[in-house]
């Protein structure tokens, strides 16, 4: 017996009473729904751990958005925190980028068992259960991988009669990244991908007598296995936008006696991204459309008790007389309007239905048009791939100095640069279009 | 157009000038200053054009009496003309061309024919220029000289440019308008500033909230302190009070107990005797004193009344008169009232019936009392009306879609019912599994044919083998030879053998018998060992090809029982070839592709029917919930119709309609209440003035008062209202004094009787006490009451003890405490006490309303929901500033390419005018500058130099810019001559601002330009310029210089 049986739920970027972003106009009280999704998400992760009856919470960064300085956010992380102290389970929280461990010690009255674990300056943590040792919490950045290089690696054989406590390393992605481990390879990973050199680190650090490497930060669950040990990311409890679509929430933990870590999703997240695409023929016809995407929804319809609004953003490619016609706003309401009353959703999920519509490919002038095709090329041959050409287009156009200017230029940082060429075809064809009419006529 | 001759009869300073021009196309005019030079040039013009009123007056301005009059001798195309103008009055003369035969041509036909359109105005800028015109840049700004060079510079293609900037423009203003701070990006940046701003105020939220948290904890601290203290003190205080509250009681029963001890008792002493006593005499003197009194005064107010007299008639209508003079002025009133009231309800009668008749002949006045116009209903309709509408659009929608369905749902039943039909009843299901069936069946055909041919190729194999072992059993001739060779010589070695046993020796012919029958021996078993092999595999052969027409015979069996089952044509399968492979009919593969693709399309069908059953299974879905949307139609449709009948107005499922007569029946109703209101009130004030009118009548009759005016009601009250005011006072006196006097009789009589009864109670008292006087009564009474009173006394303190003791049953008290108590000194340790509770309560209360008061700022700033919504809305506007800013970007950089292909396009695909003014111009210049261009779709010139500079005209020098201007209207000539304009050049001294390297080019220019077809007449000043014409070979014509007013010809 190597280990003492526990469980635990694992839970990232909480972010308590973060706002949603991209849900355009919503009804009133979809919008009540929306802002209240990730501190229901957060009641939803204490619910789980009552309801379990886990030995501890672990929170992995991003718990809440010190910036935000939301007096929700910590009323509901106290709130959360003290009925956990009611039912005697104690949280780990560990600080991440948007609540460093400054503003947790700003928490006036945090209770008892909460223990607020920073890596960076913090000595390992013991887990108790009943006055005894059932595991610990340690960093394992770079600084400890360095120390831990000289230890033994191997796990405890299952003869051995004493069980010892179950290690648990705390790394956030972006220092695995940074790590530099040596090469490394998984046994086998679930979720999204790792990249090649946090899957290294995470595998040589799974090496180094850490059972369970909590990984934080970048909100992608993710999950890496190696000698019967796990790294694992539990993703964002609530996403924040559509960037990250599915089922969101929680990870319960659970490691038997023999030392066998199971891991299962619990979701918590109250409001749900889907962001569907669709490539439309021609020839399809609207209420081929439709089915389609009744379809999609079928696939998809699998909500969680928890969830009680959908955000599903459509995303429609193609040609055709149904592909026009969605360039009108009415009728991409009307259609999601239809596609909520033939929806497959229960009743109670809320669904906000939007649809874009994207053109794709490079819009074929008419041989006779040389201005069309001289700016089709230029595009092609100078297309705004890099930062540095998009400042010296903010300079072009002699933006007055002041607030704006700067808010413009430091958006430049966080433009999505491949939405960009799109966007320029987009305008070519509609400043070039009666040309590309004349030449269909 | 060349001309050949100017002749001038009398134009300006000339005067019979006749001059014949080079026909080489460039003539060069050399004259002095105020030589005519100008006025030539006024004169070709006014020939061709008109004379102009300021042609007229001569070099000194004065105006000249004398006709103009002049010819321009021409050739074009072909024709040799004169064209001859003479000045006329308020025209710009009379034209005439002829040709030499003197033969008249219609002039404005020959003149339209060889201006070709081009205007005056444009043969002064561009044709017959002097350095004036050359060097002011607004002549080829003007319209119509501007037409030809820019109006057509942009061509088609740079149209659509300029098309395309301006869509840019107007993109780059719609997502930013740096100048003007609008635009999308802009508005989005401001709000995002404002609602940021709106939630820096809730910034110092969470430290206010932990300050509170800490002033909760802080109040929750002392007030427990608080408590903790109260509870002591009011434990010592119980203490106090409880000795204090002992100790009265026990002092006072203490006291009682001996007093009592010591009071004698009385026996049947009257209850309250004593008192009792007192009363009754009291009352006696009193009754007695007011006895007296009053008979006194009833005697005076006797008097009194009996001296007053009053009317008897008006004594006995006083009180009606009174009523009918106090109503008097509200009769005035209401007299004034009613005739106001006539004249407005005759209007309002008279509007009713207007607005009635507009709601429809069915309406009537009772039918409108009956419409609710409370604005609770017209709530109720508009809720109503709007619910209904959303109902019926709700409807329409999904009737579309459900419609949609339907028919793609039908259209597609029909063709696959279409495509199932040859398969008859059979399902497509039982088709498929027929076809698969069948689809098995080839295979295992396709299977056993191929073994079946195998079996029969290994048969036919088998039995060449057979033939050809069994050749393999003859052996070669030569072996037959030798066998029968060594059998003869064995039959003869056995024969002599047995010839020598017989015969010589047993022995040997033993030995030779059995060498002769050894050598036959072996030569047979030599023979048999050499076919043992071959009859081994010839027996094998045989084995296997026994073996192999059994199994040839089990799979033709099993072919023909294929045949009979899988293979067997059933209606599942119609359609499908029933000719099976038989060597001339389809392979086997063909009719398992055959199959193949029934199958595939069988199960396409079946796929199109489950796609059917699920559409129909979602229309069903779509159905209910149309049905539900329906029962929603039309529970709204009832809901308003009963809401319209509810309010009174007709049934309609029109909303606009009904809304319009519900407002024509407020408007109706309204009227009609004001209008009723009114009559009403036009009634009843009738009535009360008729009714009031005749009961002062009645009145008056009754009074006996015949000769009254009753018809003027008001005139008879005055004179009674004199009358009664009168009669009032009088009765009014009387009737006091009536009452007084008997009042004061009848009180006389009550006192005499209580006189008698209190006198009488006062003996019976004295007998029950025992005693013969008051002073003996009073005694015995006292002793009495003490005694009573002691024993009660007693009583209660005793009472008063037992409840102290029992209020604190905690608390226990000795006598020695009662005894050595101290009421002041306890009363001391009260109060001390009890004002510690008293600072503690009120501490206590103060602590608790500012935790009440803490607590509640922390639910005000904890339920305050505002933060969350700015920031979700920020949130928002954050997202639609990135996507504008990443349109934005977009846009500025399309713009960028924009414009790179505008100022390509400017430099590389300019008119050919300019193209060609450019080649003019780098002659003009030496090869200095080399392009010339108008930036897209402005009226401005620019020049590249040898550099690849732009520079604007502005920017260029004087000499440059002529030379510009004049290469520009070079190429404009080239340009008007291929048009068919053939106008002459007319050059006033345009030379002079160049250097003398560019003067050369120009005039080397003038002289190619003029041999290009251009005529091309030079007017100069400058003898040096007229030399360097004759240097190149060009001869001057040498004008005179000016000597008089006017001046003839040489």
């Amino acid at each position: 017996m190597p280990f003492e049986a526990l469980r635990f739920i694992h839970a990232s970027n909480v972010r308590v009473d973060a706002p949603l972003r991209g849900t355009g106009p919503i009804p009133d009280a979809v919008r009540r729904l929306a802002e209240d999704a990730t501190c229901a998400s957060f009641e939803g992760i204490i619910s789980a751990c009552i309801d379990r009856k886990v030995d501890f919470l672990l929170l992995t960064g991003n718990s809440f958005l010190e910036t935000d300085q939301s007096l929700r956010a910590r009323v509901a992380l106290l709130r959360g925190f003290e009925q956990l102290r009611e039912h005697g389970i104690a949280a780990y929280v560990v600080p991440g980028e948007s609540d460093p461990a400054a503003a947790w010690k700003a928490f006036a009255h945090l209770p008892d068992n909460v223990v607020v674990f920073d890596p960076e300056t913090d000595e390992p943590v013991a887990v108790l259960r009943d006055d005894h040792l059932i595991a610990s919490l340690a960093a394992a950045g770079p600084q400890s991988t360095a120390r831990e290089n000289g230890r033994s690696g191997e796990r405890p054989r299952r003869s051995d009669a004493r069980p010892r406590p179950f290690s648990i390393g705390v790394i956030s992605a972006t220092d695995a990244a940074t790590a530099g481990a040596a090469d490394g390879s998984a046994d086998r990973t679930e979720g999204a991908t790792w990249s090649e050199p946090v899957l290294s680190t995470v595998t040589m650090m799974l090496r180094n007598r850490i059972d369970y490497l909590a990984v934080g930060g970048d909100g992608i669950r993710r999950s890496a296995r190696t000698d019967g040990r796990m790294a694992h990311n539990p993703g964002c409890a609530q996403p924040l936008d559509a960037s990250q679509t599915g089922a969101h929430g929680c990870s319960l933990i659970e490691v038997d006696a023999e030392g066998n870590i199971h891991c299962a999703l619990l979701p918590t997240a109250a409001a749900r991204w889907e962001a569907p695409v669709l490539d439309v023929a021609p020839e399809v016809t609207e209420d081929q459309l439709m089915e389609r995407m009744q379809s999609e929804l079928e696939v998809r319809c699998e909500p969680r008790p928890t969830e009680q609004v959908w955000f599903i953003r459509w995303t429609v490619r193609g040609s055709g007389a149904v592909f026009d016609s969605l360039a009108d706003q009415a009728a991409c309401e009307e259609i999601g309007e239809l596609c909520e009353v033939d929806s497959p959703l229960p009743d109670d999920v809320r669904q906000v239905h939007r649809i874009e519509r994207q053109v794709e490919g490079v819009p074929q002038p008419g041989t006779d048009d040389r201005l069309a095709a001289e700016y089709f090329a230029a595009l092609e041959h100078q297309p705004p791939s890099d930062r540095a050409k998009l400042e010296h287009t903010f300079e072009s156009a002699h933006v007055p100095e002041g607030p704006f200017a700067e808010c413009l230029q430091n958006m430049i940082g966080k433009l999505d640069l491949d939405a960009l060429s799109p966007m320029a075809r987009r305008l070519g064809e509609e400043w070039f279009a009666e040309t590309f009419e004349e030449d269909a006529a | 157009m060349k001309i050949t001759d100017i002749q001038i009869e009398q134009f300006g300073v000339w005067r019979q000038l006749a001059l014949s021009l080079e026909n080489d196309g460039l003539s060069v005019f050399y004259g002095p200053n105020e030589a005519g030079k100008s006025t030539l040039m006024r004169f070709i013009r006014g020939v061709l054009y008109g004379f102009k009123p300021g042609d007229a007056s001569g070099v000194d301005g004065r105006r000249q009496s004398i006709p103009w009059d002049g010819t321009l001798r021409v050739e074009h195309r072909g024709r040799t003309c004169n064209i001859r103008r003479m000045s006329q009055p308020q025209t710009r003369g009379v034209v005439r061309v002829c040709d030499d035969r003197n033969a008249d041509s219609p002039a404005d036909e020959f003149l339209a024919e060889m201006l070709l359109g081009t205007n005056e105005k444009v043969f002064d800028q561009v044709f017959a220029i002097g350095l004036q015109e050359l060097q002011e840049l607004a002549t080829l700004h003007d319209e119509d000289v501007a037409e030809h060079i820019y109006g057509l510079s942009l061509g088609p293609e740079g149209r659509r440019l300029l098309e395309v900037i301006e869509k840019t423009e107007a993109r780059r203003r719609q997502s930013l308008n740096p100048a003007q701070q609008s635009g999308r990006l802009d508005r989005l940046f401001e709000r995002y500033c404002q609602l940021s701003n709106e939630l820096a105020a809730f910034e110092d939220a969470r430290e206010h909230h932990v300050e509170l948290s800490e002033q909760r904890c802080e109040w929750e601290d002392r007030i427990a302190e608080f408590k903790g203290r109260q509870s002591g003190i009011a434990m010592e205080l119980r203490g106090h009070l409880y000795l204090e509250q002992i100790w009265e009681p026990w002092r006072r029963a203490q006291q009682y107990r001996s007093e009592l001890d010591s009071t004698p008792i009385v026996a049947g002493f009257p209850e309250d005797g004593l008192v009792r006593f007192d009363e009754i005499e009291s009352e006696l003197a009193t009754a007695v004193n007011c006895q007296d009194a009053l008979i006194t005064e009833a005697s005076q107010f006797r008097k009194q009344a009996e001296q007053l007299e009053l009317d008897p008639e008006i004594e006995k209508h006083a009180a009606t008169v009174q009523s009918f003079i106090d109503q008097q002025d509200y009769i005035r009133e209401l007299e004034e009232r009613i005739a106001q009231e006539t004249v407005q309800v005759d209007a309002h009668r008279q509007d009713l019936e207007q607005h009635i008749e507009s709601l429809g002949p069915d309406w009537t006045v009772s039918r409108l009392q009956q419409v609710d116009t409370s604005p609770a209903i017209h709530y109720r309709m508009v809720q109503q009306a709007r619910a209904y509408q959303a109902a019926l659009k709700k409807k329409a929608r999904l009737g579309n879609r459900l419609q949609r369905m339907s028919n793609t749902c039908q259209a597609e039943m029909s063709e696959l019912a279409e495509d199932q039909k040859p398969f008859g009843e059979a399902g497509a299901e039982q088709a498929i599994a027929a076809t698969k069936t069948r689809l098995a069946g080839l295979e295992e055909l396709a299977r056993l044919s191929l073994r079946e041919h195998e079996l029969e190729q290994r048969r036919i194999g088998m039995d060449e083998q057979l033939v050809r072992m069994r050749g393999r059993l003859r052996l070669p001739k030569w072996v037959y030879g030798v066998l029968v060779f060594f059998g003869v010589f064995g039959l003869m070695l056995a024969g002599v053998g047995v010839l020598t046993g017989m015969t010589d020796d047993l022995v040997i012919g033993a030995v030779y018998a059995f060498l002769g029958a050894s050598s036959g021996g072996f030569l047979w078993a030599f023979k048999r060992s050499c076919e043992r092999d071959v009859r081994d595999s010839v027996k094998q052969l045989q084995i296997e090809l026994e073996h192999n027409a059994a199994r040839l015979a089990e799979t033709q069996t099993a072919i023909q029982r294929l045949h009979e089952t899988s293979l067997a044509p059933s209606p599942a399968t119609a359609g499908l070839s029933t000719a099976l492979f038989d060597g001339n009919g389809p392979s086997h593969a063909d009719l398992i592709r055959e199959t193949t693709q029934r199958l595939s399309d069988l199960e396409q069908m079946a796929r199109r029917d489950q796609r059917i059953q699920a559409l129909r299974r979602r229309m069903t879905g779509l159905r209910a919930r149309f049905r539900t949307v329906q029962r929603d139609v039309s529970t709204a449709r009832q809901e308003w119709c009963e809401l319209l009948v509810q309010m009174g107005l007709g049934e309609t499922v029109r909303v606009s309609e009904a809304f319009q007569t519900w407002h024509r029946a407020v408007e109706a109703h309204e009227i009609r209440r004001t209008w009723q209101a009114a009559a009403d009130e036009l009634e009843g004030n009738r009535r009360a003035w008729d009714s009031y009118r005749q009961r002062i009548e009645e009145l008056g009759h009754r009074m006996h008062c015949w000769d009254e005016d009753y018809n003027c009601p008001l005139d008879v009250l005055a004179a009674w209202e004199a009358e009664l005011k009168e009669y009032s006072e009088n009765r009014k006196e009387r009737q006091r004094l009536r009452r007084e006097e008997k009042a004061r009789r009848a009180e006389s009589a009550e006192y005499q009787d209580r006189i008698d009864e209190l006198k009488l109670r006062r003996s019976v008292l004295l007998v029950q006490g025992g005693a013969a006087d008051r002073e003996e009564f009073e005694r015995r009474a006292a002793w009495i009451e003490r005694r009573r009173e002691l024993e009660n006394l007693l009583q209660e303190a005793n009472a008063e003890l037992e409840s102290a003791a029992q209020t604190e049953p905690e608390l226990a008290i000795v006598e020695d405490d009662l005894t050595v108590y101290d009421p002041e000194r306890n009363a001391e340790c009260i109060e001390t006490l009890q004002l510690e509770l008293d600072s503690l309560d009120a501490d206590l209360e103060e602590a608790f309303e500012n935790l009440g008061r803490v607590k509640q700022e922390l639910r005000t700033l904890e339920d305050d929901r505002r933060p969350v919504q700015l920031r979700h809305e920020r949130e928002q506007v954050a997202a639609e500033l990135q996507q504008a800013a990443e349109e934005w970007f977009a846009v500025e950089w399309a713009a960028q390419q924009v414009e790179r292909i505008r100022s390509n396009f400017e430099r590389t695909c300019q008119p050919p005018k300019l193209a060609a003014a450019a080649r003019y111009l780098e002659r003009l210049s030496c090869g200095k500058y080399r392009n010339i261009w108008t930036p897209l779709g402005k009226r401005r010139l620019c020049v590249d130099d040898d550099q690849g500079h732009a520079l604007l005209v502005e920017h260029l020098s004087n000499g440059t810019r002529e030379q510009l201007f004049l290469a520009i209207r070079m190429a404009l000539l080239d340009d008007f001559h291929e048009q068919g304009i053939e106008l002459p050049m007319v050059l006033d001294d345009v030379l002079v601002n160049f250097d003398q390297v560019r003067t050369e080019a120009a005039v080397d220019e003038l002289i190619e330009f003029s041999r290009q077809g251009h005529q091309v007449l030079f007017f100069t000043c400058h003898l040096h310029l007229a030399q360097m014409f004759e240097t190149k070979g060009i001869q001057p014509i040498w004008l005179p210089a000016r000597e008089s007013e006017g001046r003839l010809a040489g």
